[in-house]
């Protein structure tokens, strides 16, 4: 019983292997690589991971196995792989909006330029409310907002969640007054929005597009200056829109490798994502299900994109108290 | 078995969870607030320890009071408490074990090649707790081919379970 | 009704008359075996298919990873009831009546009966994921921070009675200090890392597996070696079957153990562990013979089995009908179908009912293979109780160590396993019970974030903590637990029944 249970394991781990054909890459890992995911595994990050993973495996002809680290804000795990030997064997994986924050909050005091960026999706914001509530559309709720009465609830993730950078840019946009109610995940937070234990949420649309397509959570806007066309939902309205001055950016995914990796392992991954990651079927499929848009780059390119939503975060850390590092000394400019 | 000594245990153990809840309970208060973030004074860090710390305090206080007045546990099976029962056997095994134990998990396991260390710890480990059983009935010679093929087989074993079939990559590096 | 009935069965012969059964036993063993070895929990196994899962069509995928995780979660019972070590945290309620059922050469009877309990457990669950899953979804949302928080009080009340040396006590010690040992580490509002003294370690906090391995197995080790020579035990390898029928005959407790279970898979994060824990202290409150509670009771080891399998297909429900994971290990279930473009969620009864059937039908196959497997396992499991310990603890540790490395990769974890496998030795030589510590690890998260968030939320007033209904519910069960935990109240009602005894003696 036991061979034919390692068969049928080997017969799985192969068949990316002999899916593959002799694409002369020059990185040819012997062993399995490990992209260490430094959150619970069936977190958002987690998911889209193996998404990207399987796509690896099946252009390197090497399995890469998805190793959940989580702990300390993502920091545990993003540090084992910096502390691992730097072949390429480990891969961080995560959003980089972490990446750039933690030497600016102290947590791992490795600047965003030690590390090279292999992104895949973003991941925009959404302001929702429970389909429940008198909000309408966001004027509504910016009215409440504002009023001074008793403050609103947010449902939010922690200090460098999505929702806690959007509440910021629209506080930077408009005098507003909320109180964000933390929970331990992304998913949580929306969860207490649909239950109505808070009013509002800001969190990512990848965390609400199954209760928005269930009609459980209504979306008023995005943080993103285009509005967002959801499938099976319908467009929203950019927050643009409605505070023109709000300050936002798209907030990207992706690996990271440790910039002083072997030439051979860059310059394959450079390869497999300007050939097969722009191209990956399964990642635009991912993508358009789960509400967020598909944009590889990496490199310099990779670094630029990230760069206005992770100097948004950073410097609102800096200025609010909660990172004591001055985001200009890791090469981060102000907004 | 006599209660004395038990309730001596208690009232060490009792003594050292009431400083353990202080101890927590002082950290906790001088864990931050975040006044200067305009933190919630719900939220604060030190919330929950405090609490918790408190009950451990009062608890350990409680476990204290009742072996200072030389009472302990009833019950039909007994209280529990083994640590007053030692004997030289005991104490040897006790040391071979710990000996082994922490030299591979600590200073082996991670920092050498996983195969060749964990073999030589089987077979250490095997080998010198079969020595100083009293109740032996192999020679020295099956003693040491017996630890040899466990060593050997199960290194092996665990290696192939862990990194084929689990594809966990197994510290300190190939063996070979 | 009648229509979903037939869909139901249509998607077991679906998968019962192909070549999907052949999948089925593959994973449901792989999963018994990732059970068995302490660190590799059904989270773990559940992730690690996913990826190997990958390029199989969705349904076959799916079937994979839920035989996976049932057969993990019920194959932890084995190295719970045979070493002493629970396989994943659910089974360590398992552990407080197998493994003295094993020391008195019932091993054989145990693991039947823990067969047995799963299996039904599932099937309880299974009933209620195909009746009645939207209500009970809908139930599970109203769960709020108030109501967290007094389900963690619930399990802390619990600590003073999972002792087999009825201290209460020292029950209670081992609770907090598990709390206080959760403690530590990166808290979720502002980021602080308690107790860490800048230890990057640390600041990730102590995770429960290596604890849990280290409490129970690294320390079994230890307290295996330090006592006094005993003879191999020479189980019983007749009566399997017969064992594996008798555990029918509690019918009320696996009932019950199912439902509390169920419900907690049900309730989202807070899964398997606390089903095996509440449905083992509801089986001991409720038993004609709690005496027997802590030294072998099969009444205790079907509750908690029955309680942590049942929790199963509870956590499925949230997941199917909400998107929602009940339980770790349904969260990466809930991770793969969301990569294999499946969309579980309030719409699945609209867009996909099949997919809803299927998924009850491979529960129902899951459990089908853990009972095969199960008991044709048995007697070949039976041999490790002839091996003597000389033999057997170096290998036991040696999995201990990459157990508890396996889980993230780190060696942080392996001295964290060692620092509790010694703290748990010298707990065990000290009275105190080890299995409230681990309970106490798994509730701190729940109840520090849920505490804070609710005082937050009513601005530090107390009556919004029993001014809901199911709060106000659940605060009561709790003040009722503690005040009947007090010993002068036990003492009462220990005379009370006494007398009673007595009078109904003089009048017969």
């Amino acid at each position: 019983m036991k061979s034919v249970l390692v068969l049928a394991l080997c017969a799985t781990a192969l068949a990316p292997a002999m899916a593959q054909d002799a694409t002369a890459q020059e990185w040819a890992p012997s062993e399995p690589v490990t992209i260490v995911v430094p959150w619970a595994a069936g977190g958002s990050t987690d998911t889209v991971t193996r998404v990207v993973a399987e796509e690896l495996s099946e252009a390197l002809g090497q399995t890469f196995v998805v190793l959940n680290q989580p702990g300390a804000s993502g920091s545990v795990g993003t540090r084992s792989v910096w502390e691992a030997p730097h072949d390429g064997m480990m891969i961080a994986a995560g959003a980089a909006i972490d990446l750039g924050t933690y030497p600016v909050l102290g947590t791992l005091d490795v600047p965003l330029e030690d590390w090279r960026l292999y992104l895949h999706v973003a991941q925009p914001s959404l302001i929702s409310v429970s389909a429940d509530s008198d909000w309408e559309d966001f004027n509504d709720l910016l009215e409440d907002l504002q009023d001074g009465g008793d403050a609103i609830t947010v449902g939010s993730a922690g200090l460098t969640s999505a929702t806690a950078v959007s509440m910021q840019a629209i506080e930077s946009a408009a005098d507003i007054d909320y109180k964000q109610v933390v929970y331990d995940g992304g998913n949580p937070a929306v969860t207490s929005t649909v239950a109505g234990e808070t009013q509002m949420t800001a969190q990512t649309a990848v965390e609400q597009v199954d209760m928005i397509r269930a009609g459980r959570l209504r979306p008023l806007a995005v943080m993103a200056q285009q509005p967002l066309e959801l499938e099976g939902y319908g467009t929203i309205p950019a927050i643009t829109d409605f505070l023109p001055d709000a300050a936002v950016a798209p907030n990207y995914f992706g690996l990271f490798v440790p910039a002083d990796a072997p030439e051979e392992v860059l310059s394959s991954l450079d390869q497999i994502w300007e050939e097969q990651i722009s191209n990956s079927e399964a990642l635009k499929t991912f993508a358009s299900e789960r509400g967020s848009l598909f944009s590889p780059s990496y490199g310099e390119e990779a670094v630029e994109a990230a760069m206005p939503y992770l100097s948004i975060n950073a410097w609102q850390q800096y200025e609010g108290g909660a990172a004591p590092n001055d985001p200009s000394e890791f090469g981060i400019p102000r907004p | 078995m006599s209660r004395l000594p038990v309730a001596r245990t208690d009232l060490a153990c009792g003594l050292f969870i009431t400083i353990l809840g202080a101890g927590a309970l002082v950290e906790s208060l001088r864990m931050p607030r975040f006044e200067e973030r305009n933190a919630d004074p719900f939220t604060v860090p030190g919330l929950t320890p405090g609490f918790v710390s408190v009950v451990l305090l009062i608890l350990g206080a409680a476990l204290l009071l009742r072996a200072l007045s030389g009472r302990t546990a009833t019950s039909q099976i007994g209280t529990g408490v083994t640590i007053t029962q030692w004997n030289r056997g005991s104490v040897v095994r006790t040391v071979l074990t710990l000996a082994a134990v922490l030299t591979y998990g600590l200073l082996l396991f991670g920092h050498f090649p996983f195969v060749p260390v964990t073999a030589a710890f089987i077979f250490a480990f095997t080998v010198g707790a079969e020595l100083i059983a009293p109740e032996r009935q192999l020679s020295l010679l099956q003693v040491l081919l017996g630890a040899a093929v466990l060593a050997i087989a199960g290194a092996f074993t665990l290696h192939f379970v862990f990194t084929d079939i689990f594809l966990v990559r197994l510290p300190g590096g190939r063996w070979w | 009704m009648m229509d979903s009935l037939t869909r139901l069965l249509a998607s077991i012969a679906e998968i019962g008359f192909s070549a999907q059964i052949f999948s089925v036993l593959w994973a449901t063993l792989l999963g018994i075996i990732v059970g068995m070895i302490p660190g590799l929990t059904a989270t773990l196994g559940v992730a690690l298919l996913t990826t190997l899962t990958f390029s199989m069509n969705p349904n076959e995928a799916i079937l994979v990873l839920v035989c996976m995780y049932i057969g993990a979660i019920y194959g932890g019972s084995r190295s719970a009831i045979l070493l002493n070590i629970p396989g994943t945290p659910a089974n360590a309620a398992t552990a407080i009546e197998g493994f003295p059922l094993a020391r008195s050469g019932r091993a054989g009877e145990a693991m039947a009966i823990a067969t047995t309990g799963s299996f039904l457990g599932t099937m309880v669950g299974m009933v209620a994921l195909a009746v009645i899953s939207p209500w009970l979804a809908e139930f599970a949302l109203k769960f709020t921070s108030f109501e967290f928080f007094w389900l963690a009080v619930f399990g802390v009340a619990l600590c003073g009675q999972l002792t087999s040396m009825d201290d209460v006590l020292k029950g209670w010690i081992a609770g907090f200090f598990g709390l206080l040992i959760s403690m530590v580490g990166q808290e979720s509002m502002h980021a602080y890392a308690r107790f860490s003294y800048g230890d990057p370690n640390l600041a990730g906090g102590l995770s429960l597996l290596p604890v849990l391995v280290g409490a129970f197995g690294c320390a079994e080790v230890f307290s295996v070696m330090r006592q006094e020579a005993t003879a191999p035990i020479k189980a019983k390898v007749s009566g399997v079957i017969a064992a594996a029928f008798s555990s029918l005959r509690y019918a009320v407790t696996w009932l019950r153990s199912g439902l509390i279970g169920t419900f907690m898979g049900v309730v989202p994060g807070v899964g398997e562990d606390m089903g095996a824990w509440v449905s083992y202290a509801a089986a001991r409150r409720a038993s004609k013979k709690p005496e027997e509670f802590g030294k072998g009771s099969v009444e205790g080891l079907l509750a908690a089995e029955t309680g942590n399998s049942s929790a199963v297909p509870g956590a499925l429900i949230p997941v199917l009908t909400l998107a929602i994971p009940g339980s770790a290990p349904a969260a990466v279930l809930l991770a793969a179908m969301v990569i294999h473009g499946l969309r579980p969620g309030p719409l699945i009864m609209i867009q996909q009912p099949d997919f809803f059937y299927s998924i009850v039908a491979m529960v129902f196959w899951g459990s089908v293979g853990i009972l095969v497997l199960g008991l044709t396992l048995t007697r070949p499991l039976l041999y490790v109780l002839r091996v003597r310990r000389e033999w057997l603890m170096a290998m036991i540790f040696t999995l201990c160590v990459v157990g508890s490395f396996a889980i993230a990769g780190r060696l942080f974890d392996v001295q964290v396993m060692i620092a509790f496998g010694l703290i748990g030795f010298l707990m065990r030589e000290t009275g105190f019970p080890v299995a409230p510590m681990i309970l106490g690890v798994v509730l701190g998260p729940i109840l520090d974030a849920n505490l804070r968030r609710s005082l937050s939320l009513t601005e530090g007033n107390l009556l919004g903590f029993v001014s809901r209904p199911i709060s106000a519910v659940l605060a009561c069960i709790v003040l009722v637990m503690l005040i009947s935990g007090l010993p002068p109240v036990r003492r009462w009602f220990a005379n009370r029944t006494k007398a009673m005894l007595s009078r109904r003696g003089s009048d017969g």
